[in-house]
């Protein structure tokens, strides 16, 4: 009786807080959409800045739907940028090298087929990355990141690069991977109560680039509409959807922002 | 000279925070009208056929009757503009009844008199001469209780019938009855589902109290031992899209987990579905589940759940009854747009110790019940407490607590024949703490709790008062450390006084009038830091609702019968607060500090209310009804989760339109006795306005701009209900087929375009059922089938950053996989009949074929490599995104033993 009673609360236990999740055939409605998706940050680092144009797919896992023949133009008021396509990398417009600055407000302007678009953003200082964290799990004698929360708003891209570990790339299936890590001024009830994240395990010696963005409460808002939509939603406190807020004008998609980022690269012991 | 103050104290729960009490506010007068109404009350009737002897010569009208009030102790009620007081009077009479002694007096003059009680009301109009007329106008007052023989309970909407005049009344909501008819020799039939019927043969030559006991059944099964006719008059009498459960069949429905659950009952009602699996939230006619009224002995439960909602906070063995209604609200009920439950719990035993209990597998239950004073007071006390914590935490260590409880108690008093008081409180919470891995606890818990007090009086014999105290609570914190006193704080406390009368003018007209009070504190979502105990990220609001009704029961015709009456509903926002003010755009621009009891927001309403029954035929009714009912408090939340989590609740105000709702119904109702069967259809329609929508993303949490988050537009729900009923016999059942459904249209949201609300499910199906296969051997069970729930899927998706993102067409395009659950309970009696002891077992399946009904559809997930979904991580190495649905409560078998002695 009693260890018919411990099973079966372990069962009802299971079913109540965890309930059960499983893979599920479903028949989207697809609509075509003529919107632009605009996915462009450009930094402080003085380099080629990029910002990338696609259009939306109709299915789930299609490959990216890159946008070409578009014209973008970034514009502080005192220097026009121009972004020309790569010949190799359809869809993704780069500039000659430059860096944003504090103070200075930035205007992406694109033009593609009839229509143009256009997006503002300002730049906000970052502060400084705090001390990395990993985790060794014993079992399989691999690390994690462990995040810890900034004192701002902020987004910290993390490159994890193993290029040395043949057998774990083969494993993994690549040899490098990111992952992106956010601090937001919101508390919200499905990023609390939120989904089980895949966790990526890396082995010794690996290296790992973090790269930290400063937000603004604009940028801050998008990413939590994002993450929302993305990160947050699959936890037992779903919020109602919705679509990504965006700062670009016309119907466009994603988001166009100008971030002071500060970046360390620490190989892992 | 009786005076009393009363005095409302009113702070917010955050001590150290905003304090203020309410001005405060003297009741003398009104209590000086009612100890007055009782002075002037006293019944006797017997002086108005005392003989009279008496000569007047060109006597004053008014001198007469002064004369004839103070040698017989009459009272004469009458308007000096409408009454001659000067008509000069030549009468003689000897040893004649006051009565005739009044027809010879009055014989020329236009003036027409009524008796009411020990009252004499002259009006004008002709006079009265035949006997036969003046036993029109003589009319005596039969009142009283009806009860429990054995245990005194008071029962509810038992019929009082009088055979000879064909005429009835149904007791009230606290056992009270009165009924008043002309002198004469009458048979009273009076009778009760579950209980033996009674006759009584009554002379009736002046006002009666007559408190009645009746005897329950010895039947297993509560046979309808109602007659033909009494049922007849109980349908005649019930309003349009009324109905309601009976305790009994509360805990003979198979249960999830052996526990018997009052709400979740509700769902075999026609109109009424449940969000999903696991939750508590119900919508009714197409109403979101905030729409939805639950009253446990008139107090306010604000969430009614434990455990995220898989179980609700009413114990089952401490209620007596509980009333749905869908529309055609009594004029006495408002405050939600879409329904009212209203429940109420046992009085307790008054004449004799009885102890009942359960035990299951999830928690246990026990309920002590007795006389304080035989036949005068009794108390109820019932408790019920999880106790699968214990064993949980044996699986995760990290776990500290996880339990829900409920207490309710209650004490009634009979005070003589005129007075009662019951006092009932209740509370109820959920308690889960968790250690993380830095030795740190946090933890939910919520909790409703009430007390209310309430005295009953009856003046006269004919106006009955039911005086109202009442104070509830609700809070829910979110505790990010136990220690040191850190969480987050959502809740609203109320606090009322409410007077309703009851005036039995006769048989075929009850008139109800009364007024309410009532004060709430809202804390939207706060945040508790120690260190800072006087920030407020969200303003607290406190208001003040008074709301004065007046409506009729009319029988107009014996056939035709008429609710109506009219609700006057003012409500005012008052400070200490601060309110945010926003553009056309929802866009901050500033905001105004309004002082302690300083008033910023006012708002009345009126709402008329008829509805009516038509007798088609033998046993067949028409019912329908037109309604306006208004809502001022909301409960804030964007989740789509049928499990309840941070909701706040802020009233309506300079930010939120008052939500407002006019509906109209249609019913057909027709009894076949021979059979035991019941056919109820309904059709309905429901406009309703400022629908409580979000800004997509809303920030709902600690967030001082959230009523910026909130956008407002027009819903309407229409739908035809129904249902066949079997009363009667071994196998007892009903089936119940809803389709209706329910839209949105809110200008910021989805277009601007009509799109299906979260509640529309077009077609409900359920059937339930009760067989006495054997004396000690019932078997229940019950089958439910909704269509699925809205769900808003992604019409096509982009890439950002790695991820892939959905792109959404519309809101609510796509639907849920319909539901579909079966359900089989086994109860055995282990005692033979009858006995002191009694004891059953119960065994019992949720859910029998499994079926995986889906509360969630994701579509952001990959899976691991053990075949979980999880969210993809790498942004880099774009995952496969798999689409996952999320169900909950496949096969669940339980077992439950229950005592009782």
């Amino acid at each position: 009786m009693k260890t018919f009673r411990k099973y079966y609360f372990q069962f009802v236990f299971l079913l109540i807080f965890m309930g059960c999740e499983k893979p599920y055939s479903w028949d989207f409605k697809p609509v075509e959409s003529e919107a632009i998706v605009v996915d462009g940050i450009i930094t402080n680092e003085l380099k080629e800045q990029c910002i990338r144009l696609s259009g939306p797919n109709l299915n789930l896992n299609d490959t990216l739907n890159p946008l070409s023949g578009a014209t973008v133009v970034v514009d502080d008021s005192i220097t026009r940028y121009e972004f020309i396509e790569s010949p190799d990398i359809p869809g993704s417009y780069y500039s000659e090298p430059f860096q944003v600055v504090i103070d200075r407000k930035y205007r992406l302007t694109i033009e593609s087929g009839d229509r143009i678009y256009e997006a503002d953003a300002e730049v906000v200082p970052v502060t400084a990355i705090p001390d990395i964290i990993v985790a060794l799990d014993d079992s399989t004698n691999l690390n994690r990141f462990v995040y810890s929360a900034s004192s701002q708003a902020s987004m910290t891209e993390v490159f994890y690069d193993w290029s040395h570990d043949q057998a774990f790339c083969q494993d993994y299936g690549f040899y490098n991977a990111q992952e992106t890590y956010y601090t937001l001024n919101n508390t919200d009830v499905n990023a609390v109560f939120g989904p089980n994240r895949e966790i990526i395990y890396f082995p010794h010696e690996t290296i790992l680039i973090r790269k930290k963005y400063g937000l603004t409460d604009e940028h801050q808002q998008f990413i939590r509409s994002l993450l929302m939509e993305t990160d947050w939603s699959g936890g037992i406190f779903d919020v109602q959807h919705g679509n990504v807020s965006t700062n670009l004008s016309n119907g466009a998609l994603g988001f166009f922002a100008a971030c002071m980022v500060i970046t360390d690269t620490t190989r892992i012991d | 000279m009786v005076s009393f103050i009363f005095q409302v104290r009113v702070a917010n729960n955050r001590e150290g925070k905003i304090r203020f009490s309410f001005p405060t506010i003297t009741f003398q007068t009104f209590f000086l009208i009612l100890f007055f109404i009782n002075k002037v009350a006293v019944s006797q009737p017997a002086i108005l056929n005392r003989p009279i002897t008496a000569r007047y010569d060109k006597v004053p009208l008014g001198a007469v009757l002064e004369d004839l009030s103070l040698k017989f102790g009459v009272k004469f009620s009458f308007s000096p503009r409408k009454i001659p007081e000067n008509a000069p009077i030549t009468a003689s009479f000897s040893n004649v009844s006051l009565l005739e002694a009044l027809n010879i007096i009055l014989d020329d003059l236009p003036i027409q008199y009524e008796l009411m009680d020990d009252y004499i009301i002259l009006k004008k109009g002709g006079t009265i001469k035949s006997e036969e007329e003046v036993d029109m106008v003589r009319r005596f007052t039969i009142n009283g209780y009806i009860k429990d023989n054995k245990t005194g309970e008071l029962l509810i909407g038992a019929t009082i019938y009088i055979k000879e005049l064909e005429l009835g009344t149904i007791s009230n909501k606290y056992g009270y009855f009165s009924i008043t008819l002309p002198p004469g020799r009458y048979t009273l039939f009076m009778s009760y589902m579950g209980y033996e019927n009674k006759e009584y043969a009554v002379e009736l030559t002046s006002n009666m109290k007559f408190d009645i006991s009746m005897a329950q059944s010895l039947q297993l099964m509560e046979e309808v031992v109602i007659t033909s006719v009494d049922k007849e008059k109980i349908l005649f009498k019930k309003v349009a899209s009324q109905s309601e459960i009976l305790p009994e069949s509360i805990k003979k429905q198979p249960a999830l987990l052996g526990e018997s659950d009052v709400l979740k009952t509700l769902e075999l009602q026609a109109g009424i579905t449940f969000f999903s699996d696991g939750s508590s939230y119900f919508h009714v006619r197409g109403g979101h589940y905030d729409q939805n009224l639950i009253l446990l002995d008139e107090a306010t439960i604000y969430n009614p759940s434990h455990l995220l909602g898989i179980f609700s906070p009413i114990i089952p063995d401490a209620v007596k009854s509980v009333d749905i209604y869908k529309a055609n609200f009594p004029i006495n009920y408002g405050g939600r747009l879409s329904s009212i439950i209203d429940i109420r719990t046992r009085d307790g035993n008054m004449n004799d110790y009885s102890f009942s209990g359960s035990m299951g597998l999830i928690s246990a239950r026990a309920t002590i019940e007795g006389p304080i004073r035989e036949d005068r007071s009794s108390f109820f006390i019932s408790y019920r407490r999880s106790y699968f914590d214990r064993f949980i935490r044996r699986l995760a260590p990290s776990l500290k607590n996880l339990y829900f409880y409920d207490f309710t108690s209650k004490l009634n008093f009979r005070l003589g024949s005129y007075d009662r008081i019951f006092i009932t409180f209740y509370k109820g919470r959920d308690i889960f703490r968790i250690q993380q891995e830095n030795e740190q606890i946090n933890g939910l818990d919520w909790g409703n709790s009430s007390a209310t007090l309430r005295w009953n009086h009856v003046f006269g014999s004919r106006l009955f008062l039911n005086s109202t105290l009442l104070g509830s609570r609700y809070n829910y914190y979110l505790r990010s450390d136990v220690t040191t006193d850190r969480y987050w704080l959502s809740e609203i406390n109320n606090s009322s006084l409410k007077e309703e009368f009851t005036y039995y003018i006769k048989p075929s007209l009850t008139l109800r009038f009364g007024t309410r009070l009532a004060f709430y504190d809202f804390n939207p979502g706060n945040y508790n830091n120690p260190d800072d105990p006087e920030s407020i990220q969200v303003s607290p609001v406190h208001s003040v609702e008074a709301v004065f009704y007046v409506g009729a029961d009319h029988d107009l015709f014996p056939w035709f019968t008429m609710h109506y009456g009219l609700r006057n509903v003012g409500w005012t926002n008052y400070g200490e607060s601060f309110v945010v003010q926003y553009n056309d755009a929802y866009e901050f621009e500033g905001i105004e500090y309004y002082e302690k009891d300083e008033k910023f927001y006012k708002h009345t309403g009126i709402e008329p209310r008829i509805s009516y029954s038509l007798k088609a035929g033998s046993n067949s009714f028409f019912k329908g009804g037109y309604s306006r009912t208004s809502q001022y408090i909301n409960l804030i939340s964007n989740s789509i989760s049928p499990f309840n989590s941070f909701e706040v609740w802020l009233p309506a105000g300079p930010n939120i339109k008052p939500q407002l709702s006019d509906i109209i119904d249609f019913g057909y109702l027709r009894h076949m006795p021979g059979h035991g069967l019941m056919f109820e259809g309904n059709l309905f329609y429901k406009w309703m306005y400022n629908q409580i929508g979000y800004k997509y993303h809303a920030n709902m949490l600690v967030n001082p701009l959230v009523e910026g988050e909130i956008r407002q537009g027009e819903g309407r729900a229409y739908g035809i209900e129904l249902s066949l009923k079997r009363e009667k016999g071994r196998l007892q059942g009903q089936m119940a087929y809803t389709f209706s459904r329910s839209f949105l249209k809110i200008e910021e949201l989805n277009e601007g375009l009509t799109y299906p609300a979260l509640q529309d499910r077009p077609h409900v199906l359920t059937i339930s059922f009760a067989f006495q296969a054997r004396p000690r051997w019932l078997i229940t069970g019950s089958m439910n089938y909704a269509s699925g729930a809205p769900v808003t899927t992604p019409s096509s998706f982009y890439y950002y950053r790695g991820y892939q993102v959905p792109l959404f067409d519309r809101q609510n395009n796509d639907r849920l996989p319909s539901y579909k659950r079966i359900d089989l309970a086994s109860t055995f009696q282990l005692n033979k009949m009858p006995d002191r002891f009694e004891h059953t077992l119960t065994f019992a399946i949720y859910n029998m074929f499994g079926q995986q009904n889906p509360i969630f559809l994701y579509f952001n997930k990959t899976l691991d490599d053990n075949s979980v979904p999880v969210v993809p991580a790498d942004h880099l190495n774009t995952a496969e995104i798999t689409p996952s649905i999320r169900y909950t409560f496949i096969v669940l078998p339980s077992i439950t033993y229950q005592f009782r002695f």
